[in-house]
């Protein structure tokens, strides 16, 4: 009875999966990876492959010395009882169809103030992430045009559900694209379903793409 | 070293412990101080070792080896500590997570040989390939910064982490296909 899930179509890069694995990506371009590793499995295998080079390198790494009495210190330590919260499971009974590493920032976002107008047919949800780039879902309408425009800096878009199409193609569920100042695209919402997607932004200052010009004219972000 | 973490979840095994931190922590901090760790470099790194004996039952050597799991568990905690980010991770129990039926493209060998040939094949890179790997893994900078570091294009350091990384995956793929 399992329908056989369509697998994604448009992948990060590899610059960007080995960053992921690195842990040198901000909160918010993480988010967009975990999401789309949680509908990928070949990227899975790929972050996979990516963390055994960082582990080969820790394992190769020159030794730094440690305190004489640094081994003494945690062993002391041991026995004591481990304070970190453990992680909440999230509820993400608004929109059930977020993978969880992105439902529970989704969840918080609901909570702290919600959907807000972004334009004709864009709705947006600010998530809270910590790091320099914004990230946010947009829900958009079917047939939603959005104006041609290129990016300063970059730009990561993961589909969750719905789908649009561009000159890159044909973008749905789990499809990531990585878009940068070369790229000059005119998304156009598909037909029939709401679209909505994760969209991660670079640092402020450069925040001048697809959301400025969407936005600007209209209520001004 | 992959008994030893078996050997603290089984059974608490201080001696394992202290034989695991004396090859990790050092590395650990070496690891940490590159990414800019600093003056807290040598608590982090005893900090790591606290969570590997904590989280020693959720060690899965089918999956990784005890140095690529240590990686993570230092790594994740550089991030919360340093940065002050969380890290968002897959979720291996979520219902979303899809699933196509293949095994791993290095399925066919163990573990240990596959992170034998990643070491390997980080030895045959071209030390232009090696230095964006290095830099990308220890020092915790995105590729534009690398790239300005470098005095080269972005596209020049995306493309060789891309070749490099074809290389070290090769060493998994084409090994694993061809026997």
């Amino acid at each position: 009875m399992n329908a056989v899930r369509k697998l994604p179509q448009h992948h990060p890069s590899e610059a960007l999966l080995l960053s992921y694995a690195a842990g040198a990506l901000g909160e918010a371009e993480a988010l967009a990876v975990s999401t789309h590793l949680t509908l990928c499995p070949q990227c899975r295998r790929m972050a996979a492959a990516a963390e055994r080079v960082g582990g080969a390198l820790l394992d190769t790494a020159a030794p730094a010395a440690m305190a004489e009495d640094g081994l003494q210190a945690v062993l002391a330590r041991l026995d004591e009882p481990d304070a970190r919260p453990a992680p909440m499971e999230p509820r993400a009974a608004a929109l059930p169809f977020l993978p969880r590493p992105l439902a529970r920032y989704a969840e918080a976002a609901l909570s702290a103030g919600g959907w807000r107008m972004a334009g004709p047919g864009v709705q947006q949800l600010r998530l809270a992430t910590g790091g320099g780039a914004q990230a946010r879902l947009l829900r958009l309408q079917p047939g939603t045009p959005l104006p041609e425009h290129t990016h300063r800096g970059s730009e990561l878009t993961l589909v969750l559900s719905g789908s649009y199409s561009d000159e890159l193609g044909r973008f749905a569920r789990g499809d990531m694209a990585e878009l940068d100042e070369t790229v000059d695209h005119r998304p156009v919402v598909d037909q029939g379903e709401t679209c909505v997607a994760l969209i991660v932004t670079d640092a402020p200052l450069k925040f001048r793409g697809l959301m400025a010009r969407l936005a600007q004219p209209l209520i001004g972000i | 070293m992959d008994e030893l973490v078996r050997a603290i979840a089984e059974r608490g095994d201080r001696d394992s412990f202290a034989r695991l931190y004396e090859h990790y922590a050092p590395r650990l901090k070496s690891y940490l101080l590159r990414l800019g760790g600093a003056d807290a470099a040598e608590e982090m790194a005893q900090e790591a070792m606290l969570i590997v004996w904590r989280k020693a039952a959720l060690f899965d050597p089918a999956k990784a080896s005890a140095g690529t799991w240590i990686f993570t568990i230092a790594r994740n905690l550089y991030i919360d500590r340093r940065r002050k980010e969380r890290r968002p991770e897959i979720d291996f129990n979520d219902p979303m997570l899809v699933n196509d039926g293949e095994p791993g493209a290095d399925a066919a060998l163990s573990v240990r040989q596959t992170e034998e040939m990643v070491r390997a094949a980080l030895t045959s890179l071209s030390p232009d390939q090696a230095r964006v790997i290095e830099m990308s893994f220890f020092e915790d900078k995105p590729h534009s910064t690398i790239a300005a570091e470098l005095k080269l294009p972005l596209g020049t350091v995306k493309s060789r982490l891309r070749l490099a990384f074809a290389r070290l995956r090769g060493a998994l793929g084409e090994s694993a296909g061809a026997k």
